[in-house]
């Protein structure tokens, strides 16, 4: 076993790589000849994935979608520019994480909107373990935990947040990880595990988690 | 199986990372994106291929800069005979040959050339002024016969003078 599996077990199941789908191609084909449809039907699947990785950079759904949609525009322009047809789903997704890291760039400041320093218990993330049969106090708790495991991952450096976040999404290989950040894969590897590490060692440091 | 403190705050970390980046909904995306794509026109083979096309633009130029300082240090054919059928001007004239201390004159006056090195007038000129070199005779050496060499002369000894060694001391052998 691994370092990365003992220490990311949502990357642990790896996909298999992607093989040159015919319809794939097919479809390249038709929207490099300006079919609409051919290219809507293109991206409809890539788009959930789509969103995450720019909801991963900018924080919000809507500047993830209007980076989704500033991604798909341009791709559609630089279609001639793509090699190989079958390849599509990685060339997309790089071009919607350099749209999305535009859009950062381009907020005032992304910290304000994303990493802010209060969290309130609406911008917690809800999870749906958390079953009517708990008592209150433990709901509370949780939604405190939840609250705190936010906002320490939002409060870190962007080189580690962004491969963190990218493999959470559960959409991406390391590989993919790599390309898109154009970073090696060792790096991608050691900056989710450090992620986690800061991560765990702030929660500690807060109360939560194993005592020490 | 008891899960650890620890194991359940890396499972909380994991959620709480995938809620952060999960998108739900999503479902006017893909019209808005329909809608905002722009006139695209079918693009003909030869705007496909343009980035071959300037990447072999790219070698052709390249190639034809390396290839260009080559063309400049051949000697064209023509240019070469004819400077090999012009008669070279003399160094020496003849008399300066009949001269007993020749010396470089008419060569110095001529049209100089710039790759030999100066000759000064106030030297004379060794390297011409040389007699020829004679042909080489070939030499002849005559057989030696062992015979007529005189036999040797007879070797005489002196006789051998014994006398004792002048020996003193401890490592004297009469001591013993």
């Amino acid at each position: 076993m691994t370092l990365a599996e003992l220490t990311v077990p949502m990357l642990a199941a790896t996909e298999p790589r992607e093989a040159a789908d015919p319809e794939v191609v097919r479809l390249v084909t038709l929207a490099r000849a300006g079919d609409r449809v051919a290219f809507g039907r293109l991206i409809e699947h890539h788009l959930p994935a789509a969103r995450r990785v720019a909801l991963a950079a900018v924080g919000q759904p809507s500047d993830a979608d209007e980076a989704v949609q500033e991604a798909s525009v341009a791709a559609w322009k630089r279609l001639d520019a793509l090699q190989d047809a079958g390849a599509f789903r990685g060339w997309f997704m790089r071009i919607v994480w350099r749209k999305a890291l535009d859009r950062r760039r381009s907020l005032r400041s992304w910290f304000d909107r994303f990493g802010g320093a209060t969290i309130d218990a609406s911008g917690a993330p809800q999870l749906e373990h958390a079953t009517s049969d708990a008592s209150p106090d433990a709901l509370l708790m949780l939604r405190q935990l939840e609250a705190a495991i936010a906002q320490v991952i939002k409060a870190l450096p962007r080189r580690l947040r962004d491969p963190f976040l990218l493999a959470a999404s559960g959409d991406h290989r390391y590989e993919e990880i790599a390309t898109m950040l154009a970073i090696p894969i060792g790096t991608v590897k050691w900056r989710i595990s450090e992620a986690r590490r800061l991560t765990r060692a702030k929660l500690e440091r807060l109360g939560h988690g194993a005592p020490r | 199986m008891i899960e650890s403190p620890r194991h359940e705050l890396d499972e909380a970390i994991d959620r709480v990372a995938a809620k952060m980046v999960a998108a739900p909904g999503g479902d006017r995306l893909l019209p808005n994106v329909i809608a905002r794509l722009p006139e695209r026109e079918a693009s003909p083979w030869f705007m496909q291929m343009r980035v071959q096309a300037a990447a072999a633009a790219a070698l052709l130029l390249v190639a034809f800069l390396w290839a260009r300082p080559l063309d400049r240090t051949v000697m064209p054919i023509t240019e070469s005979a004819e400077r090999i059928t012009e008669p070279a001007p003399p160094l020496v004239d003849a008399r300066s040959a009949e001269l007993p201390t020749p010396a470089v004159t008419e060569a110095s006056a001529g049209k100089p050339d710039p790759q030999l090195p100066a000759v000064t007038l106030d030297r004379p000129d060794h390297e011409h002024s040389l007699a020829p070199v004679m042909a080489l005779e070939a030499m002849v050496f005559e057989s030696i016969a062992p015979a007529a060499l005189e036999p040797d002369a007879a070797v005489v000894l002196a006789p051998l003078a014994l006398s004792e060694l002048m020996l003193a001391g401890e490592s004297s052998p009469h001591d013993r």
